[in-house]
């Protein structure tokens, strides 16, 4: 990780320096207000920090888990999130001084070059590393052998979190729950090798990764604000952290991201509905919703199985 | 030319991210707690 950091840096730097960068730097900082407004904004926002952070997806609470009785939960959170808004902070000025310099480079704007598709990371980052001076393939040898290490940390973590909840709820043990979830996934994930996988992935990924995610989000936050108490957590939390959880906790649990996230269900429900999502047929719209609703009755059904069953 | 606006979307990015997190992590270093 902190290899990745000093590349980081590098890149940015290296990004920065190359020409018509800060058109591209101009176009990822400039604020456009109005598009406050703009509803897809707030749900690739919330989807984004979801994403980033692996909030609903059971990698937070399984780790917290692990953690000693005594940590500073409070203070913990707050590293975490600001860790991860800094990287990605810096990050955009390597992808977006990179890409200004591919717009300059090509005559285009920059909204043509990034309206050119997704993964567009992907091509930002290659194009900065072979322009670092003397150095040929070493660099993006070392920054991508990086990225395939961060991408199986994370991996890993998304695993935990379903082998965490399999060994608590049927008492199995840590080397089956491994085999079952990563067998379970592998069958899962060969309906994406086949020629339609791309399409399967966007339906998938939009239904459970944005659309899921969000439902999973507001369960969780009625679930703690509202059944078991936003503040019983807060006490305990208190008692064990340096930085203290306030009354914006109670607020913002209880009360906007409910709010917030039941507002973007709502929408989201409404213009699926008016135009399938992403121009797909409504048919797989529809398997894309019941898988979405599949997921959450069965983790509901599992919910009732007592602890401990063999 | 970076524009006016994108100058202080920039120190205020950094201000905030970086700031916070040296913040709480200076926190963290003086604290015993893990």
């Amino acid at each position: 990780m902190p290899l990745l950091w000093v590349l980081a840096v590098v890149l940015v730097a290296r990004a920065l320096t190359l020409e018509g960068a800060l058109t591209g730097v101009d176009w990822y900082l400039k604020p456009d207000f109005d598009r406050l407004f703009d509803r897809q904004v707030w749900l690739a926002a919330y989807g984004q920090i979801f994403y980033t952070l692996g909030i609903g997806m059971a990698i937070m609470i399984a780790y917290a888990s692990y953690l000693p009785d005594d940590s500073d939960i409070v203070n913990n959170a707050f590293i975490v999130s600001l860790a991860n808004g800094a990287f990605s902070f810096l990050m955009g000025f390597a992808v977006f001084g990179t890409l200004g310099y591919m717009a300059t480079t090509t005559g285009q704007g920059v909204d043509q070059v990034v309206a050119e598709g997704i993964g567009l990371a992907f091509v930002a980052f290659p194009t900065a590393l072979s322009l670092l001076p003397g150095l040929k393939s070493l660099p993006s040898v070392v920054f991508f052998a990086c990225l395939v290490v961060a991408g199986l940390s994370s991996l890993i973590s998304l695993v935990e979190g379903f082998v965490a909840s399999l060994m608590d709820k049927f008492d199995m043990e840590r080397g089956r729950a491994v085999n079952f979830t990563v067998l379970f996934g592998l069958l899962g994930s060969l309906l994406y090798a086949t020629r339609g996988g791309l399409y399967w992935l966007d339906i998938v990924d939009h239904f459970i990764m944005v659309y899921g995610l969000l439902v999973v989000g507001t369960m969780e936050a009625i679930a703690i604000g509202w059944i078991f108490g936003a503040g019983r957590i807060k006490d305990w939390v208190n008692a064990r952290s340096d930085v203290r959880a306030g009354a914006w906790w109670d607020l913002s649990v209880k009360l906007i991201v409910p709010v917030v996230l039941v507002a973007l269900i709502a929408e989201e429900t409404a213009s699926n509905l008016a135009a399938p999502y992403g121009g797909h047929p409504p048919t797989a719209v529809y398997l894309g919703m019941a898988l979405m609703a599949a997921g959450i009755i069965v983790s509901i059904l599992l919910s009732m199985v007592k602890r401990g069953v063999r | 030319m970076l524009s006016q606006e994108s100058v202080l979307m920039t120190v205020f990015g950094f201000l905030v991210l970086y700031g916070g997190l040296a913040y709480f992590l200076m926190i963290a270093m003086k604290s015993r707690k893990r």
